[in-house]
């Protein structure tokens, strides 16, 4: 903080405005201090230090680096205090000597803590302008913003070959459209960074409510940083022509009608072939015809030997000690029927050559064909059929219904028939 | 710090098939400090990760700065020259690197002592680790690895219909990207330790030269071989980077007791310190933001070139850590002083032998084992095959320093298409209107001040003081942007 004159001037005034009349007005309840000679006060010792501003410049171009000592700024109180002292009298409005040392220490002292300090806080521009509050920039020779997209052009001539598929459409992840530009600004003004004078009120909240924040949180002591959580970005932009065969969505399935909004990571090294025997882990499930877009989760074995199963009837999860989906062998899913917004509760709606999509971590997806839907009780479970080893890959998505005392839960099982890897299509 | 002529492709994609094309607003090539202190400006401005891309070598901002501390031979607690406010973390400066170390060490007395500097007490400054600590923070605070791309810029090529063109190689991708946005800012940074023409003629004869190494360059191995043998060794230069370089060997010659002789090449002597020029700052704190900044902004060209060459030649800072053991080595005779310049770097059998040519106009022939060579890093910004293609594509100019030529708001000159424009700040602007370009305060003033003019065009919000409170205040509890 090296101020230049204009800076040492403006953040004086500002600071005595801000800071000492609102000090004032509380320490009027002081017995001795009345209200209008503490402001008196303030109005003296702030026409005063506009001259002392001047002697501190003028100390200041003795020095190599125009800077002194924050406590040499802090000090600097007592002359000014003992001038004031003398003026003061001179005007009839002395109070006692202590309450006036009481009155005029603690202004002195939130002013110098103010300015070096919260007063960044405020206004973050102000250390880099010379403290200046007000700062003259000059206009910029830039053009305005264009309409068009620039991009438009290279991008359309690019349209790269990726695969031939109506289904791709479903892999726009729903892009944020370019943001139209607000007409550029760029007269020379000037950048106030204390706003119009409306603004001075919300500006003095502000440093009351920084030196609240400052309070609090010095007894809170210092707070464990937060890592930045990955949490896919929910844009509920829902894809608007996607010709989807699918009848319109049941109430209970609102929540799947948007696709998720989840990004695949597109700058993976994507799989040029399609390798049947590596193990990808799959990322999400998409069913067109049950408008359901959903991340997996993975399941393992509970210790009884069954397949565990997600821990929300919302979630769909990968049995990950049988094939991947994509691997030959069954990948299996499973998923619930019953339960708050259950995933597979419409699981029974698809039909023989229905199209189911999983979109795997390397960012390609294999689309499954299906083949057979089938509903049975739970203690007759095809497990031959369902875990039993193909010679392609193949897809099992299982919706189960729990036991309820007599009932007897059921399953649906969907098979279905890898029939080809997708390549991502590309983010932009 | 080994850097390789890159070839620069100018239409080697034989079919746009090669490239991958991103669409983003603004993309910043270098990646290192200048370009967090501006993608952290930006995120607190509400810029998204979707709209800003980092162009980087590295996996972390701090890694290049990390890389000069290592090569230089500072360690994690060894102290910067730096004040406590210029935090380049936290873009208000409150609180300063001084409350987070006074905490985290249990030592107030820190805090007393940034109050009475520097007129009182030895002026604080923050360790090399406590920076990087607290910048691997915030970038994950503001989602740094969301906005990285990692590689090289190979080019930057002009739209005709406004904007740029940025080309990626990338890491691990075969593919190439190319970054289709409205701004370019460019904070790469020195392009590697600076070679007087002495020293790359040595080089050329002898390519692979134990004996002639450059501070700034790997070169721990001729400690090594002084603490196990003794021996003689020159230092070039009187910066901070040499009192690093003597506060090593004289470590190391009391560790391990060998006879080492130290000489020291000083270009102008000093003799108020003993050769040195004692600052604490390389710039006076006026300069980022005073009445030095003000006139700096005053000047022409010419003018700011030789003001910043006044104000910030070369000094460093009195410490005791280097002052005192210097001063013991001075009255043993084991340390001597000359003040000249190199003319001729000759290769004996074991030993340089340095041609220079003494203040007095005498030549003085020395002989030693080592030559650590400090004088600095290459300021020059045309070095850089990015920067000098630019010029030659005529987006860019450069001035008499050889460093890019911007305006008052950074925007570098000639680079103005339409909506578009190349902002540039960090060492690649020297001669600009800052004179501490690149030291953390002069990245950050030149961040505001960038991201206030994206502002104006509609990128992020101005900081005002309401947003300005509330995100100091999520950056106080660490809350991710």
């Amino acid at each position: 903080m090296t101020p230049t004159l204009s800076g040492r001037l403006q953040t004086r005034v500002a600071l005595m405005v801000l800071v000492a009349v609102p000090l004032t007005l509380l320490l009027a309840l002081l017995p001795g201090l009345t209200l209008v000679g503490g402001l008196l006060t303030v109005l003296i010792m702030t026409a005063l230090g506009l001259g002392w501003e001047l002697v501190y410049h003028a100390l200041q171009q003795l020095r190599w680096d125009k800077d002194w000592p924050a406590l040499f700024a802090l000090l600097a109180g007592v002359p000014e205090a003992l001038t004031l002292w003398g003026v003061v009298g001179l005007f009839g409005q002395r109070p006692s000597a202590g309450t006036f040392a009481l009155h005029i220490g603690l202004v002195w002292m939130m002013v110098w803590a103010v300015q070096h300090g919260p007063l960044t806080v405020v206004a973050p521009a102000w250390r880099f302008h010379g403290a200046r509050l007000v700062e003259r920039r000059p206009a910029t020779a830039l053009a305005p913003a264009a309409a068009a997209a620039p991009a438009a052009a290279p991008a359309a001539a690019l349209a790269t070959p990726v695969t031939e598929s109506p289904l791709e459409e479903m892999f726009n992840a729903p892009k944020p459209a370019k943001k139209a530009r607000p007409k550029s600004r760029s007269r020379g003004h000037r950048q106030l960074v204390f706003g119009r004078g409306t603004r001075l009120a919300a500006a003095f909240t502000a440093v009351a409510v920084v030196g609240l924040l400052v309070a609090s949180n010095m007894s809170s002591g210092p707070q464990a940083p937060t890592a930045a959580i990955d949490a896919p970005a929910a844009s509920p932009s829902a894809p608007a022509s996607t010709p989807t065969p699918s009848p319109a969505p049941s109430p209970a399935h609102q929540e799947h009608s948007k696709p998720v909004g989840w990004q695949v990571p597109s700058d993976h090294k994507a799989y040029k072939t399609w390798n049947k025997n590596a193990s990808v882990v799959p990322y999400a499930l998409t069913v067109p015809r049950l408008g359901l877009q959903k991340t997996l989760g993975a399941v393992g074995l509970s210790d009884s030997g069954t397949l565990q199963t997600p821990k929300k009837a919302g979630e769909a999860s990968w049995y990950q000690q049988a094939a991947a989906p994509g691997q030959v062998g069954p990948g299996v899913i499973v998923g619930a029927m019953q339960g708050h917004h259950a995933i597979f509760a419409h699981l029974g709606e698809l039909v023989k050559g229905d199209t189911a999509l999983v979109t795997r971590m390397d960012s390609t997806t294999i689309q499954f064909r299906v083949d057979k839907v089938q509903t049975v009780s739970v203690d007759r479970f095809p497990s031959q059929a369902v875990y039993g080893m193909t010679d392609d890959p193949q897809l099992r998505l299982i919706g189960f219904t729990p036991s309820k005392g007599r009932t007897k839960g059921k399953n649906v099982i969907v098979y279905g028939t890898a029939v080809q890897l997708l390549q991502p299509k590309q983010q932009s | 710090m080994t850097t390789t002529q890159n070839h620069l492709p100018t239409e080697n994609h034989e079919s746009p098939a090669d490239l991958e094309f991103q669409q983003v607003p603004i993309v910043s090539i270098g990646g290192g400090l200048g370009s967090f202190a501006l993608a952290d400006r930006l995120r607190i401005g509400g810029v998204g990760t979707d709209d800003i891309r980092v162009v980087s070598l590295h996996r972390q901002p701090d890694q290049a700065f990390a890389d000069a501390c290592r090569d230089s031979g500072m360690g994690p607690r060894d102290r910067l020259r730096s004040e406590s406010s210029a935090r380049i973390d936290n873009l208000w400066g409150f609180p300063g690197y001084a409350a987070r170390e006074a905490r985290e060490t249990n030592s107030p007395g820190l805090m007393l002592r940034s109050l009475v500097e520097p007129v009182l007490g030895r002026p604080y400054a923050p360790t090399v680790g406590l920076v990087q600590h607290a910048v691997k923070e915030e970038s994950a605070r503001i989602g740094w690895n969301k906005m990285t791309v990692r590689g090289m810029a190979l080019r930057v090529q002009r739209q005709p219909d406004g904007g740029y063109v940025v080309i990626v190689r990338r890491r691990g991708n075969r593919r190439d990207l190319a970054l289709v946005c409205d701004y370019v800012h460019l904070a790469i940074g020195p392009f590697g330790p600076k070679l007087t023409p002495e020293a790359v003629g040595f080089r050329l004869e002898h390519p692979y030269p134990q004996r002639l190494v450059h501070a700034y360059e790997q070169h721990s191995e001729v400690y090594d071989e002084l603490a196990e043998h003794g021996g003689s060794v020159l230092v070039r230069g009187s910066g901070i980077a040499s009192s690093r370089v003597l506060q090593r060997l004289i470590e190391d010659r009391e560790r391990s007791g060998k006879d080492v002789h130290i000489w020291q090449l000083f270009r102008s002597y000093d003799d108020d310190g003993c050769g040195f020029t004692h600052h604490p700052y390389d710039f006076p704190k006026a300069a980022v933001g005073g009445q030095v900044r003000d006139t700096m902004r005053r000047l022409d060209e010419k003018g700011r070139i030789e003001l910043s060459e006044k104000l910030g030649a070369t000094s460093t800072p009195y410490r005791a850590e280097w002052a005192e053991p210097l001063r013991r080595a001075r009255a043993e005779g084991w340390y001597d002083a000359l003040a000249g310049e190199v003319q001729q770097f000759v290769a004996l059998n074991d030993q340089v032998r340095a041609r220079i040519r003494l203040a007095d106009k005498d030549t003085y022939q020395l002989d030693v084992d080592y030559v650590i060579d400090a004088t600095g890093m290459d300021q020059r910004a045309d070095n850089h095959p990015l920067i000098s293609d630019m010029v030659q594509q005529g987006i860019a100019e450069v001035n008499d320093l050889g460093c890019l030529r911007v305006g008052d708001d950074f925007v570098v000159a000639g680079s103005e298409n339409h909506s578009g424009a190349i902002f540039a700040s960090g060492m690649n602007v020297r001669g600009g209107p800052l004179g501490p370009v690149d030291s953390f305060l002069g990245l950050q003033s030149a961040a505001l001040s960038i991201a206030d003019v994206l502002a104006d065009h509609g990128l992020g919000d101005r900081l005002t003081p309401a947003r300005s409170v509330r995100q100091w205040w999520k950056w106080m509890g660490r809350k991710s942007l």
